[in-house]
């Protein structure tokens, strides 16, 4: 597949490009193929390391950005993730580019619910009850309120998992829940562990996202599900240009006055555009050998969630 | 010469007319709102300076001094200055008191933004000098780092620049003073 798709690069690296491929072919297969920061041209070394930056200066007012930028909206879609996922209580989640805990929390607080009703209507159940049957069941809420279910965020970046814990502390949150430092495009977990796996927001960072979803894919429990959300193409073209209008003229003065940093959020939406459509990323995902792969847009294409299943 | 991309200098980031707008009116709100925000306080200077930047630099040009300074371009760094030179200086005289200024509100001329949202490059110097000789002006009038300190600063800066961002600062500034 890396051979297949060299030459483009050479192409679509431009008129330096040309001469970088036969460079590079004098030199032999040499480490640094090109590929995209945004709208520059970088190696994939500098990708890696200029995203972990970015992510670095952002990570403390990463939130309060998610907030700015999408009036809020952010919190419906990553709500949808989890009503999709619809996860009961026993399942173990892993969340890739899991940074600060949005998804990890809310899957917490999904299981949490699902397992109160769950003892709620049993309880209602047996109309006959003894008082200790009554009492052995609030014992097995209390102790266990996620019924097994446990999470593990995974992040390359250390500064979004310690933005992620502090939260997760300042709002309660102890339980099934643990912190990894890994990359997505080799996870630090034995194969087939995982009955979910998600990425929200954050395969679009990685330098080779078919490696990434090659992890996905080994990591996953036959029968796991693969879920990702993601910003994708609009299909209105409109909102298209309204959309692209808001993406390059505020949306990089808002990160300049609330965080202080322009170049990070126009690499945002910068990368956004960079990310394969819909159809071609559902593609990619069924190269890594998920099936019934299936995507759904939200807000008009401005997101998209693809799922997919290890069978 | 440009880079790819429209940059006419290291930094520079190009930005359209209704970028700008918006960048002043932010950086106003944020840097009344919270004056620990000096990178707002610097965007606010550039973002408003684009009529009276060209007026510093005709000044400048017209007199001998000012346009070796736009010549040679010297800025003013810890690794430029010669600080035990400068303390060798007997009392009262403007380096000497710089220094001790720098020593007793603990600050340094190192840490002036550079510049990143004005449209041309020797423009870019000139606010960038009149940054790094903000330090000098406060050895001058002899006003510290405090409040209190800044506004009088931005008064005279008002006064001798014109600069729109140091005529709101030394406006509204005094809002954020508590009655004492």
């Amino acid at each position: 597949m890396a051979a297949a798709v060299c030459p483009c690069r050479a192409l679509l690296g431009g008129r330096r490009g040309l001469l970088r491929s036969l460079a590079r072919s004098a030199r032999g297969l040499a480490a640094s193929k090109e590929t995209h920061f945004g709208f520059q041209v970088v190696s994939e070394e500098e990708k890696g390391e200029k995203v972990y930056q970015v992510f670095e200066n952002v990570a403390k007012k990463y939130d309060i950005m998610n907030d700015s930028m999408s009036l809020g909206i952010h919190r419906v879609w990553k709500d949808v993730l989890l009503r999709k996922m619809n996860p009961s209580p026993g399942t173990l989640l892993l969340d890739v580019a899991g940074g600060t805990g949005d998804i990890a929390f809310r899957f917490i607080n999904y299981v949490r619910s699902v397992r109160e009703r769950q003892l709620r209507q049993k309880l209602k159940h047996h109309q006959n009850l003894s008082w200790q049957e009554i009492t052995d069941s609030y014992q097995e809420e209390a102790v266990k309120p996620l019924g097994d279910s446990q999470v593990v965020v995974c992040d390359i970046n250390k500064e979004m998992l310690k933005v992620g814990r502090q939260k997760a502390q300042q709002l309660g949150y102890s339980e099934g829940l643990s912190w990894v430092v890994g990359n997505a495009e080799e996870l630090p977990f034995g194969d087939e562990k995982f009955d979910v796996y998600t990425i929200a927001f954050g395969i679009r960072n990685v330098t080779h996202i078919d490696l990434a979803l090659q992890e996905a894919y080994r990591v996953l429990k036959p029968g796991g599900r693969f879920l990702c959300l993601e910003f994708s193409q609009v299909n209105n073209p409109l909102l298209s240009r309204l959309y692209d209008l808001y993406s390059f003229q505020i949306i990089p003065v808002l990160g300049e006055i609330i965080a202080g940093d322009w170049k990070s959020y126009q690499y945002l939406v910068e990368s956004i555009r960079r990310f394969p459509p819909q159809e071609e990323f559902k593609a990619m995902i069924e190269d890594a050998g998920f099936l019934k792969v299936d995507y759904q847009n939200l807000t008009s294409g401005i997101v998209a969630i693809h799922s997919g299943f290890k069978l | 010469e440009r880079d790819g991309g429209g940059r006419l200098y290291p930094g520079h980031i190009p930005t359209s007319p209704l970028q700008k707008a918006l960048l002043a009116a932010g950086s106003a709100f944020v840097a009344l709102a919270d004056p620990y925000r000096h990178d707002m306080v610097a965007v606010l200077g550039e973002t408003t300076g684009c009529l009276v930047l060209p007026n510093l630099r005709d000044k400048m040009r017209n007199d001998p001094e000012g346009s070796r300074i736009l010549q040679e371009r010297p800025r003013i760094r810890l690794s430029t200055l010669d600080v035990e030179g400068l303390r060798r200086l007997p009392d009262g005289t403007l380096g000497r008191e710089y220094l001790r200024f720098l020593e007793d509100n603990k600050v340094s001329p190192d840490t002036r933004m550079p510049a990143k949202f004005v449209d041309d490059e020797e423009l870019a110097y000139v606010i960038q000098r009149y940054r790094e000789v903000h330090d000098l002006m406060h050895t001058l009038l002899g006003m510290p780092t405090n409040m209190l300190g800044e506004v009088v600063v931005k008064w005279f800066e008002a006064i001798q620049t014109g600069l729109p961002m140091c005529v709101l600062g030394a406006a509204f500034g005094p809002v954020r003073l508590s009655a004492r």
